[in-house]
């Protein structure tokens, strides 16, 4: 016949020690402690603490709140395509001939640079064109002709 | 002595530090044993039982009377116990039979256990509880609390304390039975 289990037959006492006279001194250990545990909390001290916080959270939220809606109103910064527009075609032009570096291939790419001004911009005297131009057209008529 | 009479006691700045002793002197036990069934070690035991006065010694003055005095420190001493092992399961990413198996061990060491071998059985059994169903059997059994009083001390309604009790005593008895 199958034992039916009852747990109020098993012991009610746990069964763990502790060591001797742990009891009669744990009270003054604990006293020990609560003497560094500083003073009780005072229900009005606690009351005065939260509302304090309370106060220097809202402060902060209104300096937060101030700031973010001067710069809202105040904010004159302007965009790098205003700022561009703002400085003229010849400081422009400036800038970029003192660029040591440039390239004609730079000058194409820059579209303040009009067609008739490249000649300015790139600082080519007149007769070395007319000489390179004069020894292009010598070469072109050697190669045409090369048995004379 | 009363509570009542402690607690007015407590009050009165000159009174202070010999009410404060005379709660310890009649809760201490309560509370150690309590927290040691549920902690196993006596080192553990030992410290988180003095945490638990510091706090009632730093929390009393803002204790509400309309509860009672016990369950309130059967309150905050339940919070410190299952802090604590919550504390153990993440410091080590420990699993819930891991905790058990550890607390088992130290039921093994001699110094712990007095009782016969049917206690090291039914603590050996114990410790492979959730926490929770732990500390209602706990209470129910070893304590002799009412369903109401626990209720009153973990927040939980009287109904899931008689369950809980009775899925621990079903745990308990397949736990013994299969040893």
């Amino acid at each position: 016949m199958k034992e039916e289990f009852d747990i109020n037959s098993l012991p009610k006492h746990h069964g763990y020690q502790v060591p001797e006279d742990y009891f009669d001194k744990l009270p003054l250990r604990i006293m020990q402690k609560t003497a560094y545990a500083g003073p009780v909390a005072q229900p009005q001290a606690a009351w005065f603490w939260q509302l304090k916080t309370a106060f220097a959270g809202l402060g902060l939220a209104l300096v937060f709140a101030a700031s973010f809606l001067i710069t809202q109103y105040t904010d004159q910064t302007l965009s790098t395509q205003e700022a561009m527009a703002q400085v003229s075609q010849k400081e422009i032009y400036q800038y970029l001939l003192n660029q040591e570096d440039l390239q004609t291939a730079d000058l194409a790419e820059v579209t303040a640079v009009k067609p008739p001004q490249s000649l300015e911009f790139l600082d080519v005297r007149t007769e070395d064109v007319s000489e390179i131009v004069t020894q292009e057209m010598l070469e072109e008529q050697m190669e045409t002709t090369p048995n004379q | 002595m009363e509570d009542h009479e402690i607690l007015a006691k407590f009050q009165n700045p000159d009174s202070r530090n010999l009410a404060f002793n005379q709660l310890v002197r009649k809760y201490q036990q309560k509370v150690y044993w309590h927290i040691r069934k549920m902690v196993v070690d006596h080192d553990d035991a030992d410290d988180l039982t003095q945490e638990v006065f510091v706090k009632i010694w730093t929390k009393l003055e803002t204790f509400r009377q309309d509860a009672q005095l016990y369950t309130w420190i059967y309150r905050i001493a339940t919070n410190e116990c299952l802090n604590f092992l919550n504390a153990k399961k993440k410091r080590f990413f420990l699993p819930i039979h891991d905790v058990a198996a550890e607390l088992a061990e130290k039921l093994d060491n001699t110094d712990t256990l007095s009782g016969d071998e049917i206690q090291l059985k039914l603590q050996k059994a114990l410790v492979r509880l959730p926490d929770k169903q732990r500390l209602v059997f706990n209470m129910k059994y070893f304590d002799e609390l009412k369903y109401e009083e626990i209720s009153e001390i973990l927040g939980t309604s009287v109904g899931a304390l008689k369950a809980s009790y009775h899925i621990a005593v079903k745990k308990i008895e397949e736990f013994l039975k299969g040893d």
